[in-house]
C-alpha cells in the first residue's frame, strides 16, 4: 500500500518534473525553417510589382462587362509581398534570404539580445514570418528560436489562425486557436504565453507600434478594421495623389458592398461586382455625334451655325425674335469637341510586374451626351475602362443661374451602369451623391462642362462665343443669354451696332416686299419658270409671311417655314429668287446682309 | 434717258422703268398664273381682261418703286408683237394713253428684240454676236454685228420648242405652265426612250417630227393598254429637243466665230441647256437673270433704249399691235408687219 503509495507520488513527481520539458518537446520544432516557403520569395519583388501583376491578371480575366472582377491573392503572393516587406530598404533585413544554403545573416529576419540575469544573455532569432490561406483562415506562421548565452537553442514556430469575416462596417481578424511548435494552446493560455513573454522580454503588446488601421483587442486577440479607417488612410495618405478620388470610390463600393472577399485553400478572392457598374457596349450615339468624338478637329462648328446664323437673321430680321434655338445635336457636338480635345479627362495606370512587363488600367471619357428635356437634361458620360464601357447617368434638374451665360443644374439622381437594356438590379444607383460630387469637381472640369463648389454641374456658353463670332463675317456678335427646351438650347444673341443696322434695313425691306403684292406677283411670275413642289412650297409659305407682316404679326415659326422652303430648293431656284429680290430690294442691300455672314 | 416701258404679250403685266439702256429702277410683273392654271393654259380672252383690270396699277407701281416723277420720264416703249394680240392691245393703248397725257414719245418693240436685250442689263453686248432665241414662239439663230442689226441665220422650220415642250407637257397631263413642268420632270427621268433623228438643212431647226413622235407612242401605248414611263419619255423628248439646239447651235458658232453667245426667250430658263450649255460650248455664254428670262417691261426698256438711239423718232399713236412679226433689219424698225 505505501509501496504502492510511494509510487504514485514518484509518478507524479517525475510527471510534475518533466512536465516543462514535455512541453518544451512538444513546443520544440528545430526543423520549422523547413517550413518556410522560400519557393514564393521572389528577390525582384516589390509591394508595387507583385500587387502590379495580381492587378494584371484581374484585368485581363475581365473579358466581359457581365462578369466581375475578381482580384486573387494566393498565399503565396501574399507571402512574396511580405518578404518583399521584410528585404525592403526600411524592412528588418534586406539581406534576408531563407532556404537551405543560407548563411547566418541572411537566415534571420531579425535578431535581439536580451539579459537572462547577471550571468547569461539569450539570443531571440526570428527566422521566418509567412501566411497561409485556408478556407475562411488566415494562418500566421512565425518561427523563432532563443539561444542560451552561446550554447543551448531552442527553436519553435509559432501559428496564429485567424478567422475572417467581411462585416457591413468593418473586417474583423478573431482569434482562433494558436499552435506553438506541436502544442495547440487555449487563447487563455496564449493569453498567459504572452505574459511571459512580456515579462521575459520587458516588451509589452500594447507598447507594440498601433497597427496602421484597425485596431486589435488582446482580450478576445482580434483585429477590427473599420472601413471607414481604411477610407479615411488612403484619403489622408500625402503620397497617394488621388486619394480624395480613391477615396470616395472606395466609399461607393463599401456602401453598396460591391467588394467581397472569399478565403479559400490557398487563395484570397477579392471579388468587385464590376459587371453592376459596365454596360454591355458603349453609349449609342448620333453618327454625326460619335464622328466628332473620334475626329474631333475635324468637325467645323462654325459651318453648321452659318447656317443657322443665316436663318436666325432672317428670323431676327422679320419678326424681331433674338433667340436662336440651336438642336441639341450640335450643341453635343459642340460640347463633344471642347471635350474631346482637353488633355487629362482619362488617365492611366501602368503597372510594372517582376519580370518588367507593363500592364495598363487606363479610364478615359469615351463620350458625353446631353439629352435636354423640359426640366434639364440626362447627361451621360461613357467611360471606357480598358475597352470595357461604363455610362454614368446624372439626372439633372435646371435651377436658376445668377449668371446667364451659365446654365445651373442640380444633380438628382446619379446610376452607373444603366441603360435601357439593364435591369434594375443590373445598374448602381448612388444614394449619397455628395461624395462624388466632391470628386468629380477636382477631376472633372472643362470649359463646357464643370461642377462648382456648390456641387452644380454648370455649363457655360462662353464656349460659343468664338465660334459664333467665326460664324458671321467680322464677328460682331454677342451671347447674351443661354437657356434650354426640350432638345434645343436656346441662345441669346444680340448685334453690334453696324451689324444690327443692317440687318435692320434688310429686315425692313424684306417686309416691304412681302407686304407689296406687285413684288409677290413678279416673283411669282419668275418663279413660274421653275415649278417644283419646293417652289410651290416657298410660295405658299411666301404668302403666309406676307399675311402675317401685313397684319403685323409675323411669327418665328412661319419665318422658320420660310426659310426651311428656301433652304430646299435647288440652286437654281435660289438663284432666281434671290434675283428677284435683288432687283426689287436693291443688290446693295442685299450685298451688304449677304456680307455679314462668310461664305 | 429714263424710259417708261410696257409688256403685254401674253399673261404677263409688266411696267418698267430703266434707266440709260442698263439699269432697272423697277419691274413689275402683275402674274396671272394663278388665274390661268384653273384652265390649264393661257386662255387670251381672259388674259386681256386681267391685263386691263392691273394695268393701271401696274403703272402707278412701277414708277413708284422708281421713285421717280413722271415727268421724269422721256420716253414710252410697248412690246408691240408679237402675242396674243387681245393682250397686246391693252398694253399698246394703255402706253399711247399714258405718252399722250404725259407727252412722251412712244415707240414699239419687238418682244424678242426684248429677250435678247434682256441680256444688256448686267452685261454690256459685245459684237459680233449670236444670239440664240428660243421660246412658246421663237427657235432662231440671228447674227447681231452691231446694236438693232439682226441677221436671221436659221429658224424653225414648223414648231418652236416652247410650243413642241407645251404641247407634250399637255399630252403627259403636266397642267401649266407645262413647259416648265416637262423640264422638271425630265430631270428625275433618263433618257431611254429612242426619239427620231431629224433631219436639219443649214442653221434651221424642226420639232413637228418629235411633237408627233411622241404624241404617237403616246396614242400607240395606250391602244395596246401600256404605258410609257412619262418620266423617260420626259427626259428623252428633252435630250432631243436640246440635241438639236447644240447641234446647230455649234455649226453656227463654227460659222460666225461669235465673241459671246447669247441665250434669250422663255426655255432659256430650262434647267437641262443650263446644266449642259457649258460643256457643250466653248465660248462665254450669256444667260439672263431668271426674272429677266420671263416676259417682263425691263427687258423692252433696255431694248427700247438702243432701238431709240438708232433712230430717236416717236412713233404716231395710230400704230398697231401684230400676232405675228418678224424684226429684221430695216423692216423692223418702220414698225411693219414683213410676214
Amino acid at each position: 500500500m505505501i509501496k504502492g503509495l510511494f509510487k504514485l507520488l514518484f509518478a507524479l513527481l517525475i510527471l510534475v518534473l518533466i512536465s516543462p520539458f514535455v512541453i518544451l518537446g512538444l513546443m520544440y520544432q528545430g526543423n520549422a525553417d523547413d517550413n518556410i516557403p522560400a519557393e514564393d520569395y521572389v528577390q525582384e519583388a516589390t509591394v508595387e510589382n507583385v500587387l502590379a501583376e495580381e492587378i494584371d491578371l484581374a484585368l485581363k480575366g475581365l473579358n466581359t462587362p457581365e462578369e466581375d472582377l475578381v482580384l486573387s491573392i494566393s498565399d503565396a503572393t501574399m507571402n512574396a509581398l511580405i518578404y518583399a516587406f521584410l528585404t525592403s530598404e526600411t524592412g528588418p533585413n534586406p539581406d534576408y534570404n531563407p532556404g537551405d544554403d543560407c548563411t547566418s545573416d541572411a537566415c534571420v529576419i531579425f535578431t535581439e539580445t536580451f539579459d537572462i540575469n547577471a550571468n547569461a544573455t539569450g539570443t531571440l532569432r526570428v527566422t521566418g514570418f509567412w501566411v497561409e490561406l485556408f478556407d475562411n483562415q488566415l494562418h500566421v506562421h512565425l518561427n523563432a528560436s532563443v539561444q542560451y548565452n552561446d550554447g543551448f537553442t531552442y527553436a519553435t514556430s509559432v501559428r496564429l489562425d485567424f478567422n475572417i469575416e467581411d462585416r457591413t462596417d468593418e473586417y474583423y481578424l478573431s482569434f482562433d486557436r494558436v499552435s506553438l511548435g506541436r502544442l495547440p494552446l487555449t487563447q487563455s493560455l496564449f493569453t498567459r504565453v504572452l505574459g511571459w513573454v512580456e515579462n521575459a522580454t520587458g516588451e509589452t503588446v500594447e507598447n507594440l507600434d498601433a497597427l496602421p488601421v484597425g485596431t486589435l483587442d488582446l482580450e478576445t486577440l482580434s483585429v477590427t478594421i473599420p472601413k471607414a479607417e481604411i477610407i479615411q488612410s488612403i484619403e489622408e495618405d500625402p503620397d497617394q495623389e488621388n486619394g480624395p478620388l480613391l477615396a470616395e470610390l472606395l466609399r461607393i463600393v463599401f456602401a453598396n458592398e460591391l467588394l467581397t472577399f472569399k478565403v479559400l485553400d490557398g487563395q484570397l478572392d477579392v471579388t468587385l461586382q464590376s459587371s453592376l457598374l459596365f454596360n454591355e457596349g458603349p453609349l449609342e450615339l448620333d453618327l454625326a455625334l460619335e464622328a466628332v468624338f473620334e475626329n474631333p478637329e475635324a468637325f467645323d462648328p462654325t459651318a453648321s451655325l452659318t447656317g443657322l446664323l443665316e436663318s436666325f437673321i432672317l428670323t431676327a430680321a422679320l419678326s424681331g425674335e433674338g433667340t436662336l434655338m440651336v438642336d441639341e445635336l450640335l450643341f453635343n457636338q459642340v460640347i463633344a469637341q471642347s471635350t474631346a480635345q482637353v488633355d487629362g479627362l482619362s488617365f492611366t495606370q501602368t503597372f510594372a510586374g517582376i519580370e518588367g512587363e507593363v500592364s495598363e488600367l487606363s479610364v478615359g471619357l469615351d463620350s458625353l451626351l446631353m439629352d435636354l428635356t423640359e426640366t434639364g437634361m440626362i447627361l451621360t458620360l461613357s467611360l471606357d475602362i480598358n475597352g470595357a464601357y461604363s455610362q454614368v447617368l446624372f439626372t439633372l434638374d435646371k435651377v436658376p443661374s445668377d449668371d446667364p451665360l451659365v446654365l445651373l443644374y442640380d444633380v438628382s439622381r446619379l446610376s452607373i451602369g444603366e441603360d435601357e437594356n439593364e435591369a434594375e438590379s443590373e445598374y448602381l444607383v448612388l444614394d449619397n451623391l455628395t461624395p462624388i460630387l466632391e470628386a468629380l469637381s477636382a477631376n472633372l472640369s472643362t470649359s463646357a462642362v464643370s461642377i462648382n463648389e456648390a456641387q452644380k454641374i454648370q455649363l457655360d456658353g462662353r464656349i460659343l462665343q468664338a465660334t459664333l463670332e467665326e460664324s458671321l463675317a467680322g464677328g460682331g456678335i454677342d451671347l447674351s443669354g443661354i437657356d434650354t427646351q426640350e432638345d434645343a438650347v436656346l441662345l441669346s444673341l444680340t448685334f453690334d451696332g453696324i451689324i444690327n443696322d443692317t440687318i435692320t434695313a434688310y429686315g425692313d425691306a424684306l417686309k416691304d416686299l412681302l407686304e407689296d403684292d406687285f413684288a409677290l406677283s413678279t416673283i411669282e411670275s419668275v418663279m413660274s419658270a421653275l415649278p417644283s413642289e419646293e417652289v410651290d412650297q416657298l410660295l405658299e409659305s411666301m404668302n403666309t409671311l406676307s399675311d402675317e407682316i401685313t397684319a403685323g404679326n409675323p411669327s418665328s415659326e412661319t419665318v422658320d417655314a420660310f426659310v426651311d422652303s428656301y433652304e430646299s430648293l435647288s440652286a437654281l431656284e435660289k438663284t432666281a429668287l434671290m434675283e428677284s429680290f435683288e432687283t426689287i430690294i436693291g443688290a446693295d442691300l442685299i450685298d451688304d446682309f449677304e456680307g455679314i455672314i462668310p461664305e | 434717258m429714263i424710259i417708261l416701258s410696257v409688256e403685254t404679250s401674253c399673261d404677263e403685266t409688266s411696267v418698267a422703268i430703266t434707266k440709260d439702256g442698263k439699269h432697272v429702277l423697277s419691274n413689275v410683273v402683275l402674274s396671272q398664273i394663278k388665274t390661268h392654271t384653273l384652265y390649264g393654259g393661257v386662255v387670251p380672252e381672259i388674259a386681256s381682261r386681267e391685263h386691263v383690270e392691273g394695268i393701271t396699277l401696274v403703272f402707278d407701281e412701277a414708277i413708284q418703286q422708281a421713285n421717280i416723277q413722271k415727268t421724269d420720264i422721256d420716253l414710252v416703249a410697248v412690246t408691240q408683237g408679237p402675242g396674243l394680240i387681245g393682250s397686246l392691245l391693252v398694253g399698246i393703248n394703255a402706253a399711247k394713253a399714258f405718252a399722250y397725257a404725259h407727252d412722251i414719245p412712244i415707240i414699239g418693240v419687238h418682244h424678242i428684240v426684248g429677250h435678247i436685250y434682256a441680256n444688256a442689263i448686267e452685261n454690256a453686248l459685245e459684237f459680233p454676236l449670236l444670239a440664240l432665241i428660243i421660246s412658246g414662239g421663237h427657235t432662231e439663230l440671228i447674227v447681231m454685228k452691231n446694236h438693232m442689226h439682226f441677221e436671221r441665220l436659221g429658224k424653225t422650220q414648223d414648231d418652236a420648242i416652247g410650243e413642241a415642250y407645251d404641247k407634250v407637257a399637255r399630252l403627259l397631263d403636266l397642267g401649266y405652265p407645262g413647259g416648265p413642268k416637262l423640264d422638271e420632270m425630265a430631270q428625275s427621268g433618263e433618257p431611254t426612250i429612242s426619239m427620231p433623228t431629224v433631219a436639219l438643212d443649214g442653221f434651221n431647226f424642226s420639232y413637228s417630227g418629235l411633237k408627233s413622235h411622241v404624241i404617237n407612242r403616246l396614242h400607240n401605248d395606250a391602244q395596246r393598254g401600256e404605258q410609257v414611263d412619262p418620266k423617260a419619255l420626259a427626259a428623252s423628248f428633252q435630250k432631243a429637243a436640246f440635241d438639236q439646239i447644240f447641234t446647230q447651235t455649234q455649226k453656227a458658232i463654227d460659222y460666225v466665230h461669235p465673241k459671246r453667245l447669247i441665250i434669250a426667250g422663255g426655255v432659256a430658263a430650262n434647267q437641262y441647256l443650263r446644266a449642259q450649255m457649258h460643256d457643250v460650248w466653248d465660248l462665254p455664254i450669256d444667260i439672263p437673270k431668271m426674272e429677266y428670262c420671263m416676259d417682263n417691261a425691263a427687258m423692252i426698256g433696255i431694248a427700247a433704249y438702243f432701238q431709240w438711239k438708232a433712230n430717236p423718232e416717236g412713233w404716231a399713236l395710230d400704230f398697231n399691235g401684230y400676232a405675228r412679226m418678224d424684226f429684221l433689219k430695216d423692216a423692223y424698225n418702220k414698225g411693219e408687219e414683213v410676214i
